[in-house]
């Protein structure tokens, strides 16, 4: 069951997807002005950053976004077994996303990089911070989903509630999408 | 206490909101010299003091402007801990959250705002150092406990959010609330950086921070307290979610 025609979830999800993209957006925002102040620092900083590590991150989220959109479809069809089978799928690769950037972590604070290295460090901690705190509770709700999956099955209220599920992990892997070029690649692009 | 008297204390209470925001920004803002403050930990104690506390005398008065007129964010925020309700009239584990939050906040306008008033006075008495000293401990009390005012605006947020039945606030002002609180966080940097948007005076942790939490958080919701205490009782009621009175 949705709150407006058409479009899945409930209207409380796109409202706070888009104040938490606004949010990001004005992040986005200060870290570019503040790489086209300090480009030096910033693009020396870049060179620490394994673009294959932030690949990796890139293939587990979005694969974990298409295993998350085949869980709705499967519930909205009443297939539970494949609606859990997906869900499942979806939180290994969500899973692989957050172990990969743990040991990401570790590796900066090993050679000694903290949020307060430079500038660009202080961005890179909180935007993927804030990000990877994003995930986290993409996968709790994805877990109350799984939990859930045998005593709610075929209430259409389920459907909403993994359809709100599946907004938010989108938007999460939207937000990654703009965050590894901006992070990862633009020292490579030029 | 009859009705007429209860609604006249709700009345004076959330017009406290607005007047916070004015008494606030004159005296910390304009009097205070602090739009944008200094920036503290690039200065060293003697400029500290030729360049802000020596410089404008009128520093000390206005703090204690601050100390005063800060605890009206007190009195705004028990206003709003006792309208915050469920549809059975009882208060919330979140309306304890808003107001413990609130209370709080006041309380560090209050204190910080006479420590700060006390580094004016004291110019020329002191070493510069310890005026440093003291000016440095007490912004990072005011920023760095920023998780007081986050918990108060996340306890508004979700009871906002999760209460359908009340049309006192609409929903997206709790997700905006949420969403300020939580864009707090980079306030953790301000005492190791002495540049850039995560500095004192910083594009972030000053402009966007203050700005979004004026405007996105306090006046929104100040101004939908105050529509809500000009209701009747029993359109307060429906308001709430509560079942109408016989």
């Amino acid at each position: 069951m949705t709150d407006r025609d058409g479009q899945p979830g409930t209207s409380g999800i796109w409202t706070f997807v888009f104040i938490d993209m606004v949010v990001f957006l004005f992040l986005f925002v200060v870290y570019v002005s503040e790489r086209l102040r300090l480009t030096d620092t910033f693009v020396e900083a870049q060179h620490h950053l394994s673009p294959a590590v932030g690949l990796l991150s890139t293939l587990a989220l979005l694969t974990s976004s298409w295993c998350m959109a085949e869980a709705v479809h499967a519930a909205r069809r009443t297939d539970m077994r494949r609606t859990g089978l997906a869900l499942s799928a979806a939180l290994l690769f969500g899973a692989v996303f957050a172990v990969n950037k743990i040991i990401e972590y570790g590796g900066k604070f090993e050679a000694g990089i903290t949020p307060v290295t430079n500038g660009f460090y202080t961005f890179y901690f909180l935007i993927t911070g804030l990000h990877f705190l994003h995930v986290l509770g993409g996968m709790v709700f994805m877990i109350h989903c799984r939990r859930q999956l045998a005593h709610e099955s075929g209430d259409p209220a389920y459907v909403t509630k993994l359809e709100n599920v599946g907004l938010f992990w989108h938007f999460v892997d939207v937000l990654w999408l703009f965050i590894f070029p901006m992070l990862y690649l633009t020292e490579i692009l030029g | 206490m009859n009705e007429s008297t209860k609604r006249a204390i709700e009345r004076a209470l959330a017009w406290t909101g607005p007047l916070f925001v004015v008494m606030v920004t004159y005296f910390w803002g304009v009097q205070g010299h602090n739009i944008p403050p200094p920036n503290f930990m690039a200065m060293t104690p003697d400029q500290l003091i030729s360049e802000y506390y020596g410089k404008y005398p009128e520093i000390g008065p206005a703090m204690i402007g601050v100390a005063t007129f800060g605890l009206f964010y007190t009195t705004w925020s028990c206003l709003v801990a006792s309208i915050m309700r469920d549809e059975n009239g009882q208060a919330t584990p979140l309306s304890n959250l808003e107001l413990s939050g609130g209370i709080l906040t006041g309380w560090l306008f209050a204190f910080c705002g006479a420590l700060w008033a006390a580094c004016s006075q004291l110019v020329g008495q002191v070493d510069p150092g310890v005026i440093k000293m003291v000016h440095t401990f007490t912004w990072y009390i005011f920023d760095c406990t920023y998780m007081i005012t986050t918990m108060q605006m996340v306890g508004l947020g979700l009871w906002t959010v999760l209460n359908k039945k009340q049309t006192i606030v609409p929903a997206w002002a709790g997700w905006a609330a949420i969403a300020v609180g939580a864009g707090f966080v980079p306030l953790v940097f301000m005492p190791f950086v002495t540049e850039g948007p995560f500095a004192v005076n910083g594009l972030w942790n000053f402009y966007i921070i203050f700005g979004a939490w004026l405007i996105l958080f306090f006046m929104v919701y100040s101004s939908y307290i105050l529509k809500h205490v000009y209701r009747s009782p029993e359109e307060q009621r429906r308001a709430l979610g509560m079942p109408a009175t016989a």
